[in-house]
């Protein structure tokens, strides 16, 4: 449901110039394209899934990668994501950020650990702060994979994206 | 304080009534040109616009349409490098997204 959000819907159309890359359609299935989501399959939809299926990059305008995001997010924690990548276009030190970015990230996730033990024995069905430990992981792991895209040219990064999907088997 | 706000509010909804009407002129320059200044108000004059387009038909109706896609959905292009090129024209940052899978597909 991220792009049906006014709020990042309004951030993507007032901030940027906005692309989306298809590229290619699933192995299998006599080229049977990815289905589309109903809005209740989406509201679903785990954050974090998805992987290396689905990609955000945030560049420059001369098309260099500031900001890489992998997997699908809920609106609040793609803003979150959004708004640290607008923050990096003018950034210098884009591989300390993203690893400051990581740092809080991974400190937050252990102070859940200190602070409620008797939450991260639950399952995550069971325990908001259970699923917030792992969102906070997965955005920390996010900004560390992001290291692998910054600064280079968006059209050499999309070219890599689909050589590995290729190489995975994934499309055809 | 609320007096300003319904001040705005009551000039907003003129400039939408205007182009509205603009909208479903003889002129076809202002045809246009209202088209891209609704989408230019953005969110504030949807209201107006969706009120119009209930009761809209043909050419004014097609208009009011693309102009709440174009506040209400995110403005994809889907050539990166044409993209990439208004980018730097324009300058402003860029957003890709990729995906296995078509525009709409996870929207």
């Amino acid at each position: 449901m991220t792009f049906a959000d006014e709020r990042v819907v309004d951030l993507l159309n007032t901030k940027f110039v906005l692309a989306w890359d298809n590229h290619g359609t699933v192995r299998g299935g006599d080229g049977a394209r990815q289905p589309v989501f109903t809005k209740e399959e989406l509201a679903l939809y785990p954050e974090g899934a998805g992987g290396a299926n689905v990609r955000t990059f945030i560049c420059k305008p001369d098309g260099s990668v500031v900001h890489a995001v992998e997997g699908w997010y809920s609106a609040d924690r793609y803003l979150e994501e959004l708004h640290f990548g607008v923050e990096l276009l003018d950034a210098k030190e884009l591989v300390e950020r993203h690893a400051e970015h990581a740092r809080h990230h991974r400190d937050a996730q252990k102070k859940i650990e200190r602070e409620e033990p008797g939450e991260m024995a639950k399952e995550f069905v069971n325990s908001a702060a259970r699923r917030r430990h792992a969102a906070l992981g997965l955005q920390a792991s996010m900004h560390e994979l992001a290291k692998a895209w910054l600064g280079k040219e968006i059209a050499a990064v999309i070219k890599q994206v689909r050589l590995e999907a290729e190489a995975s088997g994934e499309i055809d | 304080m609320t007096l300003l706000l319904c001040l705005l509010l009551c000039v907003q909804d003129d400039k939408s009534a205007k182009l509205i009407e603009a909208l479903g002129g003889d002129d076809l320059e202002a045809r246009e040109s209202a088209e891209v200044e609704l989408v230019k108000l953005g969110r504030p004059g949807l209201p107006a616009v969706r009120k119009a387009l209930a009761a809209a038909q043909g050419e004014s109706k097609s208009r009011l349409e693309r102009v709440v896609a174009a506040i209400t959905e995110p403005r994809w292009m889907t050539d990166v490098a044409r993209a990439k090129e208004r980018a730097a024209a324009e300058k402003k940052p860029l957003f890709v997204f990729a995906t296995i899978g078509e525009v709409g597909g996870f929207a």
